[in-house]
């Protein structure tokens, strides 16, 4: 059945799947910013134990936690708009392209997903900073702006780079309700040429470059907030 | 659309009986992830010559590759290198005798592997240098402070994102579906090829995922509060 | 705290303004095209050549052909495209997403339940049981009791083994749903007998065996065919207006030779009415 593996055909390759990382790129960017806002309202939720809101947002994350992503694309892609369009007399059923339920459904997991390291990042820290801020005259606003935050920032921030990675990978699931980004180019891609290894290996270092990338950045920022303490070892 | 409950409850049935298959592709990559995540975690954290910066780029590198992606390759190669690789090794065995579930596993192993050493390397950072010279000046070797005052710390720290990693691992096994290997995912929706049911076929897998996830954090909290219970904190 | 309280109120404010952007978005996109009735086709992205992705990117194939002619002879309205997975056809279509369905597909009961056939067939659809070329033990569907037969979920060579399998439930054949694979691990499985066989058409076959290097070992239909029909488009099932419209255009098609034209090119044969 011919080499599995050819160099032309990947090269080929190139210029066909690399206008697709937009795709890719507007669904993180969509995911990570609202994902971010969102993920802060339900940690302020959670710690300030709103009654009724708190536990509807403990259903909430708990779901998006623990569902496959492929599920919950198929789920908001089609549940959504039976939800809403009924309610809202809307027609975003026929009239939002599949790329617009995907940032959707993105976001509603992302936020999750990020309330869940912020959450663990603040109660990481002791309640005895918070209590030397308070005994230091400090407000609660400050204490938590100048002392607790900072703190909670750099715990978070490796979760967080690991999370963007996820998602960037994530994104490729797409494809299934029918959003053609990398990963859907290089499968049709197959389809069309029958030869799909190369494709796919075209994606990897995409990936590959993309998360290393994302990586040096959150190195940096890193180094830049280790002040004050030493690593082990 | 019309939610058709029967439908809901055949696709209910089918993912359970797929239940032990996921179970599979989470429990043996997780004692893998975890054996090894924890050994690479250490060996970058403690700096080991040469070692440590090979895993830490294999870590990196592999860490940016998605899983159905590395899957469909793996995939690719099993099936058309498998019976050159057995006839090599004298081993008696065709590709058709050897269940896919094994590429399936053997892909979520390397992931969490990965993932696990992150998230322990991430704990054992959280941890101050001053622990490692009080076990110092108390006489405790280096493998004694590791295991008598580093973990004990790391773990409560460690576990919400181990946990993270569970649930990442038991949502993952679900992507092996696109090699045809049966899971939640594809057992609940076998009857949605007969019935057109999708909806309810994912709605279903949806369900029992979310149950499976409910338990794993369930037991979790139970271990956090058991583990966690020297630290003062106030959210908890 | 009354300050923090504001910060996250103002977050929460900023995700609100978000959605409602995104809505707009999504508006602006579909409200083009005037006067005619706007018809939301669904197709696959991934069966070549009946609807798949070209070196561009855009949807190319025979359905996308057909279907444009169909639409040049409805003026009253104007067909837009979303290509998704097979399965996901359909459940647009039952979720009111699309109004039309073309993946190649063929009659049966259970669809028949669910969705309203056209009634005019523009492909016939003639199946075989598909096994590698130096392969002589699999005849029948009886040939492949205890063994694996590759299928994917949602597609007739699903319904029709597990239909098999409901009538011999001590020795089933052992069905492996393979959704969104590709030519190449369908024939690579094959060879090496991850799988005992699959179902296909003949066509199909050949088109495998063409695209990949001569010389190299095949795959072949093999015995009598596992069922014969023929495919169509699918509707809703209360769209009559538009079924009726539709198969009257096909008719046209049909009577005129286009159709057959449409098949000799694209699919490289005429299988518009017999093999």
């Amino acid at each position: 059945m011919g080499k599995l593996f050819a160099w032309d055909r990947f090269y080929e390759n190139i210029p066909k799947i690399l206008p697709y990382l937009s795709v890719t790129f507007s669904i993180v960017v969509y995911a990570t910013v609202f994902g971010v806002l969102l993920g802060m309202v339900i940690v302020l939720v959670q710690i300030k134990k709103i009654p009724g809101l708190s536990q509807l947002v403990k259903v909430y994350v708990s779901f998006m936690r623990g569902t496959p992503m492929l599920v919950q694309l198929m789920l908001v892609y089609y549940g959504i708009p039976a939800l809403l369009d009924p309610v809202l007399g809307t027609k975003i059923n026929r009239e939002w392209g599949a790329v617009n339920f995907a940032y959707v459904t993105f976001i509603l997991n992302q936020g999750a997903f990020l309330s869940a390291i912020f959450y663990s990042a603040i109660t990481s820290i002791p309640y005895g900073q918070t209590e030397a801020g308070l005994s230091a005259g400090l407000t609660e606003f400050q204490t938590f702006y100048r002392i607790v935050l900072p703190q909670m920032v750099k715990t978070a921030l490796p979760p967080f780079g690991s999370d963007l990675v996820g998602l960037f990978q994530n994104s490729s699931l797409v494809f299934l309700i029918g959003v053609t980004d990398i990963m859907g180019r290089a499968k049709t891609i197959g389809t069309a040429t029958k030869h799909v290894l190369e494709a796919y290996v075209l994606v990897v270092i995409i990936y590959i470059v993309i998360s290393l990338s994302v990586r040096l950045v959150f190195f940096r920022l890193n180094n830049k907030m280790n002040y004050g303490k030493e690593e082990i070892g | 659309m019309n939610f058709n409950l029967d439908h809901f409850k055949e696709s209910l049935i089918y993912g359970l009986i797929y239940l032990p298959n996921t179970l599979r592709l989470v429990f043996i990559p997780l004692v893998i992830g975890l054996s090894l995540g924890t050994l690479i975690a250490l060996v970058r954290v403690y700096k080991v010559p040469v070692i440590g910066s090979l895993l830490a780029l294999f870590v990196t590198v592999y860490q940016g590759v998605p899983i159905v992606v590395a899957l469909m390759i793996y995939n690719l190669i099993f099936m058309l290198k498998f019976n050159d690789l057995a006839a090599f090794l004298h081993l008696k065995s065709e590709v058709s005798d050897v269940n896919n579930i094994w590429v399936g596993i053997f892909a979520l192993s390397l992931t969490s592997v990965c993932s696990i050493s992150e998230a322990i390397r991430g704990a054992l950072l959280s941890i101050d240098k001053g622990q490692n010279e009080a076990g110092d000046s108390v006489g405790l070797t280096k493998v004694q402070t590791i295991v008598r005052i580093i973990i004990p710390q790391m773990i409560p720290v460690a576990i919400p994102m181990l946990i993270n990693n569970v649930v990442g691992l038991i949502k993952a096994s679900s992507v092996v579906m696109a090699i045809g290997i049966v899971e939640i995912v594809a057992g609940a929706t076998i009857p949605s090829s007969r019935t057109y049911a999708f909806f309810e076929g994912y709605a279903a897998a949806a369900m029992i995922y979310w149950a499976f996830t409910a338990v794993v954090e369930g037991l979790a909290q139970k271990l956090k509060k058991y583990t966690g219970k020297f630290r003062r904190n106030l959210y908890d | 705290m009354k300050s923090r309280m504001r910060q996250y109120v103002f977050a929460g404010f900023l995700t609100i303004l978000g959605g409602v952007t995104l809505a707009g978005c999504g508006k602006k996109e579909a409200s083009a095209g005037g006067g005619a009735e706007k018809v939301v086709v669904g197709t696959g992205n991934s069966y070549e050549p009946y609807c798949y992705l070209d070196d561009k990117g855009n949807l190319a194939g025979y359905e996308y052909e057909v279907l444009k002619a169909v639409d040049e002879l409805l003026p009253q309205y104007e067909f837009e495209y979303k290509t998704s997975d097979f399965a996901n056809v359909l459940i647009s279509l039952d979720a009111g997403k699309i109004d039309i369905g073309a993946h190649q597909y063929e009659w049966n009961k259970e669809r028949d339940e669910k969705y309203l056939f056209g009634k005019e067939p523009y492909t016939t659809y003639v199946t075989y049981l598909t096994v590698a070329g130096n392969r002589d033990d699999v005849k029948s569907l009886d040939d492949l009791k205890g063994k694996k037969v590759k299928s994917s979920s949602g597609s007739n060579s699903a319904y029709i083994l597990e239909n098999y399998n409901k009538d011999h439930k001590d020795n089933p054949i052992r069905v492996d749903y393979v959704n969104n694979s590709t030519d190449e691990e369908t024939i690579t499985g094959l060879l090496n007998g991850v799988w005992d066989a699959t179902i296909m058409t003949a066509r199909d076959v050949d088109k495998l065996n063409k695209s990949y290097e001569k010389g190299s070992p095949s795959i072949k239909v093999t015995g009598d065919p596992v069922q014969t029909s023929s495919t169509y488009f699918v509707f809703a099932k209360d769209n009559t207006k538009l079924q009726e419209a539709v198969d009257g255009a096909l008719k046209q098609l049909k009577e005129n030779g286009t159709l057959a034209k449409i098949s000799v090119d694209v699919i490289g044969g005429d299988y518009t009415e017999s093999e």
